[in-house]
């Protein structure tokens, strides 16, 4: 009784593939401001998702502590950039492979953990490093930094490295789900006693998980921070970035390269809609998660998926 | 500083570190029988604290009083959420309940914040605020009422254990649930029962965290993270550890503010926790959940 | 006193046993023998509660119990004492033993019970505060066998009560089973090795692949070719 998957060889969808990109690529040139600036969002929020997914559901390992890289990857942008005369888009380069360092650190104290106590070490670090620039005055402890060098860039220049990430994050996902590394995580995920009986370097796969996985946010993280040329502790190493990817990847489907898509496009509406009311998203978002965790876990694309009798290749 | 003034600091250490375990029991009840850690556990000593507030608002009595009415409410909050909640994603695999308890977290915390605003909040002892002196030392009055309310809420929970038979069959059931079951016990009703309990614990913490600190609705994450120092310091579901990383997380925090200044005490103290966890990553007693 | 008639469980869409039939009746003894997979702790977990059949009734004086519940159940008059023992060994065996009456009438007056117990099993007594984790397999299945008693039941089964344990002290146990039954208790005996449960019963029941294959007086299948050569180790 094998299923067969549809969409089972990409090869087939290259053309399809060429012409969304054209599409996508061409969108900044004849949609206004207001879009540009929800498409930057949903391919960032997108790629951070995607890549929270995947460690989330595949590898088993529920990061709280998101929040690190874009904090990381915001700030290195701004010093390297203001502090270092760094060209813009080098600097932000260079913050996504600084953050994926500091995920290859964190990995030692952090991946040791198993289950909920990594989690709960990943808020830990979260928390240890946004006090830590609280107090820092290189950087403007509580006041932050205000990134001049940022100001000239324009939404539509910005649009393209967004929508890069996010296909980057994507091919990311798939690759890492169908490489050995992705095979060692799976199991990992699966049971990671059994896995490492079977030789599987456990701490290897998971750090390399997490640095790639890293690097993806932290990228998001310097973005961002050329997007928004304002960064303060409180903001940048702020729990509701973890909240928001969470509730992106859960609500579309978590693990899933679709899910995410669904899960943006609801985030970036919402967000819209609640601009004024910090906390009331926030409530809302939790309260979503909530729901979806108890009633329909497998998010939104999960039911679709199953109502429509489509199984895509996995991790679609 | 002399050496009087220190060991003044270290005996308030000491008692600052009863609180810390009192806060920590609910935490390692809860862990200990359903095998989930609470990332909302703060939230919910927070949520006890902002409930304390309002009654006193509301009925102007004392805040210990005020435990007589936001205990059982709490209780009753600890029934409702393991049924409806924990014990529908039980099933579905050890990181569901993470997803859960961090979600309601942040549910919590902003609820909170609608409700009451980002205003410093406050319970107050007017009468805990004098000066003692014990044998030429200055206890703090809060921090020692802290302290002696964890020793009788450890000492009722012990009891209740030992000698009652849903103490006996929360104990039973993590230990092997399949034969609880053989043997008549429903773990999801005990569940539903300990969620309770463990509220309740948390709800005597929160009024006590209430007046011994200003709180705020995002307060919570703070106290889950010392608990979960203090738990993994002590042990999971071990009461007398509690009692001892309590202790030990205490004195972290006072000498870090010491040798730190208050600005970076609370650093240390998860500075604290997060080498230790790398020293020993299931905690000092083991125990994984 | 218990009467299963075409008893059909299913694990999800596997199904385990198939149309089993078989009554017990008060004060009798009954041997259920069976290898390993062949379903027995299956029938055991139906009658009591924790699975519940597809299709097919279990009656107990007279009384449907296949809806019940475990608690239930156990209040009408039947408990198990589980495969391999499962005591709660972080807990004295005094705690195991309260712990046994928890779900029936006598946690009330749990005092009598307690009472009964100890006589039968003096080393309980004597262990009574002892972790029931340090003890040997011997006394820890004198505890579990305790700890089934202390609901007083009408219906007791003994999941495999010998095994891993020494030719000695499964003596010991048999024991302990004789004085069960001259109390009035009836008892339904679940072994792999049928030699003790056949020599101490009236009638026995062979589960093989999940269906009755034999069935009859306990003599009569001591001598049975088929039963000799599979269940009583002979070549």
């Amino acid at each position: 009784m094998e299923e067969e998957f549809r969409m089972a060889n990409l090869k087939n969808y290259y053309t399809y593939i060429v012409i969304a990109l054209a599409f996508l690529a061409s969108l900044p040139l004849w949609v206004g401001g207001f879009l540009r600036d929800a498409l930057i969002l949903f391919f960032l929020y997108l790629a951070a998702a995607e890549v929270w997914g995947f460690m989330a559901k595949h590898a088993g390992i529920v990061s709280l502590g998101q929040q690190i890289f874009m904090g990381v990857g915001g700030y290195a942008t701004a010093v390297l950039c203001m502090y270092y005369g760094f060209p813009l888009w080098a600097s932000v380069i260079i913050a996504g492979l600084f953050g994926a360092g500091l995920a290859g650190v964190l990995s030692f104290p952090l991946l040791r953990l198993r289950g909920v106590y990594f989690s709960i070490g990943t808020f830990l670090a979260a928390e240890i490093i946004r006090l830590f620039f609280n107090s820092w005055e290189f950087v403007g402890a509580g006041k932050g930094l205000i990134f001049k060098d940022a100001y000239a860039i324009s939404t539509t220049l910005i649009y393209y490295p967004a929508l890069a990430i996010g296909i980057l994050s994507i091919f990311l996902v798939y690759f890492l789900y169908h490489s050995k590394l992705g095979f060692g995580l799976r199991s990992i995920g699966a049971d990671e006693d059994a896995a490492s009986g079977l030789g599987v370097n456990t701490f290897r796969c998971k750090a390399s998980c997490f640095t790639l996985a890293s690097l993806i946010t932290s990228l998001v993280g310097a973005v961002n921070v050329v997007h928004h040329t304002y960064l303060n502790p409180t903001s940048a190493f702020s729990i509701s970035w973890t909240v928001n990817f969470l509730f992106v990847a859960v609500i579309g489907g978590a693990g899933t390269i679709i899910g995410p898509f669904i899960g943006s496009t609801i985030f970036v509406a919402l967000g819209y809609l609640l601009s004024q009311y910090l906390g009331l998203s926030l409530l809302l978002e939790g309260l979503v998660v909530l729901a979806i965790l108890i009633a329909i876990p497998e998010g939104v694309w999960g039911v679709i998926s199953r109502k429509l009798k489509v199984k895509l290749k996995p991790p679609f | 500083m002399d050496i009087l003034s220190f060991v003044n600091l270290i005996f308030n250490g000491l008692l600052l570190g009863g609180l810390f375990a009192l806060t920590a029991f609910g935490l390692s009840v809860f862990a200990g029988i359903m095998r989930v850690i609470n990332i909302a556990h703060g939230d919910f000593a927070i949520l006890a604290a902002y409930l304390a507030f309002s009654i006193i608002d509301f009925l102007k009595i004392d805040p210990f009083l005020s435990l007589l009415i936001v205990a059982p409410i709490m209780f009753v909050i600890g029934y409702l959420f393991q049924k409806f909640t924990i014990n529908r994603v039980l099933p579905m695999g050890a990181n569901q309940p993470v997803l859960v308890t961090f979600a309601l977290s942040i549910v919590i915390q902003n609820l909170l914040l609608l409700l009451f605003t980002a205003d410093a909040r406050s319970l107050i002892t007017p009468y805990l605020l004098t000066n003692i002196e014990l044998f030429g030392l200055n206890p703090s009055p809060r921090y020692a009422a802290g302290f002696i309310s964890a020793l009788i809420v450890f000492a009722a929970i012990f009891i209740f254990f030992k000698k009652t038979y849903l103490g006996k069959a929360m104990r039973a059931v993590p230990f092997d649930s399949e034969a609880a079951k053989m043997i008549g016990i429903k773990s999801d009703v005990v569940y539903n029962y300990a969620a309770g309990l463990a509220m309740l614990v948390v709800a005597i913490a929160g009024v006590l965290l209430g007046i011994t600190f200003t709180f705020y609705p995002d307060t919570g994450p703070v106290y889950v993270l010392l608990s979960f120092g203090v738990v993994v310091m002590g042990g999971l579901g071990s009461l007398k550890g509690s009692l001892v990383g309590g202790f030990i997380m205490g004195e972290a925090l006072v000498l870090g503010g010491f040798f730190f200044g208050s600005r970076f005490q609370l650093m240390f103290c998860y500075l604290v926790i997060l080498i230790i966890l790398y020293i020993k990553p299931q905690g000092l007693f083991g125990g994984r959940v | 006193m218990l009467e299963i008639n075409s008893l059909n469980v299913f694990y999800g869409d596997l199904q385990v046993l198939w149309d089993i039939s078989l009554k017990v009746d008060k004060g009798e003894t009954a041997t259920l023998i069976g290898s390993n997979g062949a379903g027995k702790t299956t029938l055991c977990k139906t009658i009591i509660g924790a699975l519940p059949p597809k299709t097919g009734s279990i009656t107990f004086m007279g009384k449907r119990i296949d809806k019940l519940s475990i608690p239930d159940i156990i209040r009408l008059g039947i408990t198990i004492v589980p495969e391999g023992r499962r005591l709660f060994g972080n807990m004295t065996v005094m705690e195991n033993l309260e712990l046994g009456a928890y779900a029936s009438e006598t946690r009330k007056k749990i005092d009598d019970a307690l009472e009964w117990v100890f006589n039968l099993f003096p080393v309980l007594r004597e262990r009574q505060n002892q972790l029931a984790g340090c003890m040997s397999g011997g006394e820890q299945q004198m505890l579990a066998i305790a700890r089934g008693l202390m609901s007083k039941p009408k219906f007791l089964i003994l999941d495999e009560p010998s095994l891993g344990l020494a030719p000695k002290i499964v003596t010991k146990v048999y024991e302990v089973i004789e004085r069960i039954r001259d109390e009035g208790v009836t008892v339904l005996l679940v072994e792999q090795y049928a030699g003790h449960a056949l020599e101490n019963s009236d009638k026995g029941f062979v589960l093989e692949n999940g269906k009755i294959v034999i069935e009859g007086p306990s003599e009569k299948l001591l001598k049975d070719e088929r039963v000799r050569k599979a269940y009583l180790g002979e070549e």
